[in-house]
């Protein structure tokens, strides 16, 4: 017994570099979407505020039931398999990548150029703030290129920002409004943000973008069929071609009944992790190392960025709370010109409550109750902190890569991923050198505001995971090719984050949709356009 | 039930009951409407480690508060996640048996170095004794409520997370946490100094 179910188009996973590439190929061709998710539908609109009270209380996760007991990877990796993924969690900041990301080994030698620029990518930037809604300021234009305005103005500084930009001022750093998919007005039938300030995990309001508002309304127009709770577990190969034919998943109502996906393209994107450990499950006879990975590098070059933090003690009052999750940005140090030696990353502003919690002990180890911890906790606010990270890309080495483990199993017995990090030796031998320039920023800002650094931290994770699967001219050395069209499979696309070349110096989600759409519009290519048939 | 049965009530089912989620809901239905912890004895720790400046009725407030908070409370709800990591969390036993058997302490306490009860006592030798019973506790930072081992630490940890406690540290109107507009985020927060 087997089910199947027939398409033009099969998209794996619905992230939400999924949502924005069906929503694009829905509006724009006439063509079946059938889309498959393995996690559930997520609490309606009406259930948050109640959700994100809980949180607020208990710290209790406000997305019930949105992961799958048994579906891990060993390495980094956030928890969210639902219809939405990872950006049901988000906090929804989205810068662009800069010009320089995409051609790093032309311009100074190390790690990979992408087969793309900035500016082939630009059009599909402006789409996906566009569809998602990003509020945003217009920085400096020869430090933040952009063709066409941001869709809504920027979130206003708060008065702590406010401060904290007159102090960056004095550093002669240029700072503006951190770009968000946050509504600075009503936008695409969703309110205005009210600074209520839990947008990671759950914005209760709808005024940050997150997938499922797509996935609602291409539902209610019929324009795509969502099939949930449905794992994916292998691609199979046409008898006589090396086009996909089917994908096979799993029912996770009816694990003993296998559903079929036949389609004309098959679109994976479920993102860094799952896109390459499915191409890897889906081995066969002629691909005996997995699906679309004759070049060997399915898997292989995961990228990120780490980052160096620090609190800097300010004398300045600022109120914490008055829109905490809102930042500053400068990316002066994403596009510094020439240089001796490479070090490039972003800089981001936040105010901090670092040391000016309430405790109940102070310095001496005494014991603070009643009058006693108020007195205290007002002591340490007549100064400010604040939040200063810098994000800088790791570039990474081709064993930077995701394998399967075949000692853990998912339920049904597919092994799980397990993740490796590596860089580069160029990227090795300039790690310390690039955390040093970070920290010499630092103490220079730090400087200019008669500030003091309470702590700086570097950190060993690797953000905003990228990679597996990337794009490249070369089939020898890389998965797919500028649109996510595999090398190997004429109809098998991977589309977003597996794609990425290097994981730049900024957070990476709205890079993964402009990917993504780009490639959506090179996928619909194949099916009629939607207004020929009008 | 008189007020010191009561207690006396309670004390004993937290002796007597092993652990927490059966044991919790037992307790919660001998007192339908509070958290299982003794009232008057919760108002009576509140009104000493909690500022004065709240004003007894805010103090009263802040403890009825705490007692809802408890009430609603969830062991074993899973939290939310970590960021970069599979692992899940889940929020730890009811503490309401040994916060309620900690009050009980308090008592005992009172009554054997006092001869009084703990309610009777004044402020400051109710917060002697609550500085006795915490002093082998970290408490270089205010945990999670539901995390604090003893039951001050919690009703504690609980006031200096909501936006009141930062409003009343600053003494001015930030509301954080609340929805408000976006045109008022630049302005400075008002002075509730000000506004008397
Ligand atoms: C707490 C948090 C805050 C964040 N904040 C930001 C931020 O402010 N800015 C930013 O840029 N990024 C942020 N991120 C990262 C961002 O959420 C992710 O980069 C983004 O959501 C990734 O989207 P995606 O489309 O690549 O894939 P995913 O979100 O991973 O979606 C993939 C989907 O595919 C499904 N799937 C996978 N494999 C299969 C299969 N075989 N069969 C069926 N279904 C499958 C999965 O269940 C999943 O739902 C944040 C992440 C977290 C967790
Ligand atoms: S601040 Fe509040 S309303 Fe605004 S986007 Fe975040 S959660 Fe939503």
């Amino acid at each position: 017994m087997r089910r199947v179910i027939e398409s033009d188009i099969c998209i794996i996973g619905s992230g939400i570099t999924a949502a924005l590439a069906a929503e694009k190929i829905a509006a724009e061709r006439d063509a079946s979407i059938v889309v498959v998710e393995a996690g559930d539908d997520t609490a309606s609109m009406g259930n948050r505020h109640v959700s994100r009270r809980r949180y607020l209380a208990y710290g209790e996760n406000p997305w019930p039931d949105d992961h799958i007991d048994g579906q891990t990877t060993d390495g980094i990796q956030s928890r969210s398999m639902l219809v939405g993924g990872l950006a049901m969690h988000w906090g929804g900041v989205t810068p662009r990548f800069s010009p320089e990301d995409f051609r790093v080994k032309s311009l100074y030698g190390v790690g990979d150029d992408w087969p793309i620029t900035y500016d082939d990518l630009d059009p599909y930037y402006l789409e996906a703030e566009e569809r998602m809604g990003v509020a945003g300021e217009q920085g400096p234009p020869e430090l933040d290129p952009r063709s066409h305005p941001y869709p809504m103005p920027r979130l206003p500084l708060s008065y702590n920002l406010t401060l904290l930009k007159e102090w960056s001022d004095k550093a002669e750093i240029p700072f503006w409004s951190q770009p968000s998919a946050k509504n600075s007005r009503r936008y695409a039938g969703r309110p205005e943000c009210c600074r209520n300030d839990t947008c990671s995990p759950i914005c209760p309001t709808g005024a940050k973008y997150s997938p499922d508002f797509t996935w609602n309304e291409l539902r209610r127009a019929g324009r795509v069929e969502l099939i949930k709770r449905t794992l994916v577990r292998q691609l199979v190969l046409e008898d006589n071609s090396d086009r996909i034919h089917h994908a096979v998943a799993l029912d996770r109502d009816e694990p003993d009944t296998p559903v079929e996906f036949h389609a004309r393209a098959f679109v994976v994107a479920g993102g860094y992790a799952w896109s390459p450990h499915l191409l890897l499950l889906s081995a066969n006879s002629r691909f005996p190392d997995g699906i679309a990975n004759s070049s060997g590098a399915v898997g292989k070059y995961m990228t990120g960025h780490r980052n160096v933090s620090a609190f800097v003690s300010l004398p300045m009052k600022l109120y914490p709370g008055i829109n905490s999750s809102h930042s500053l940005v400068s990316k002066r140090y994403m596009r510094p010109g020439s240089m001796s030696r490479y070090v490039r990353h972003d800089l981001r502003i936040w105010e901090s409550t670092v040391g000016r919690e309430p405790r109940l002990k102070d310095e001496d180890g005494s014991i603070l109750l009643g009058d006693e911890v108020l007195r205290d906790w007002r002591s340490r606010t007549e100064r400010g902190t604040a939040r200063l990270r810098a994000y800088y890309d790791v570039l990474p080495a081709q064993e930077s890569q995701l394998t399967l483990d075949r000692s853990r199993r998912n339920p049904w017995g597919d092994p799980m991923p397990r993740l490796q990090f590596r860089d580069s030796k160029a990227s090795r031998d300039l790690r310390t050198h690039t955390e040093q320039s970070i920290e010499s920023v630092f103490a220079h800002m730090a400087r200019a505001g008669d500030g003091e650094i309470l702590s700086t931290r570097s950190s060993d994770f690797q953000d905003h995971p990228a990679g597996g699967c990337r794009m490249g001219d070369d089939p020898d050395t890389s998965v797919c090719d500028e649109y996510g069209r595999t090398h190997d499979h004429d109809n098998l696309f991977v589309i977003g984050a597996p794609t990425c070349v290097t994981g730049g110096c900024a957070n990476g989600t709205l890079t993964f949709v402009a990917l993504g759409l780009r490639s959506a519009a090179m996928i619909g290519e194949d099916f009629p356009a939607a207004d020929q048939l009008r | 039930m008189a007020e010191i049965n009561r207690r006396g009530f309670l004390g004993s089912v937290a002796a007597a009951l092993p652990v927490a989620a059966a044991s919790h809901r037992a307790l919660k239905r001998t007192k339908p409407g509070t958290s299982g912890l003794d009232d008057e004895l919760t108002r009576a720790l509140g009104h000493a480690v909690l500022p004065a400046e709240l004003g007894s009725d805010g103090i009263d407030r802040v403890v009825a508060g705490f007692h809802s908070w408890l009430e609603e409370y969830e062991p074993g709800a899973e939290l939310n996640h970590g960021y970069g990591t599979a692992d899940i969390e889940f929020t730890p036993d009811d503490p309401t048996i040994s916060w309620q058997s900690q009050l009980n302490e308090l008592e005992r306490e009172a009554q054997r170095r006092f001869q009084l009860s703990f309610v009777r006592l004044d402020s400051e030798g109710r917060r002697g004794i609550v500085r006795r019973q915490i002093s082998g506790d970290r408490l270089d930072r205010l945990p999670r409520p539901y995390r604090a081992r003893h039951v001050a630490v919690g009703l504690l940890a609980y006031f200096y997370s909501t936006p009141e406690a930062t409003d009343l540290c600053y003494q001015a109107a930030i509301g954080k946490n609340n929805c408000r507009p976006l045109a008022r985020s630049p302005r400075e927060p008002i002075s509730l100094r000000r506004r008397g």
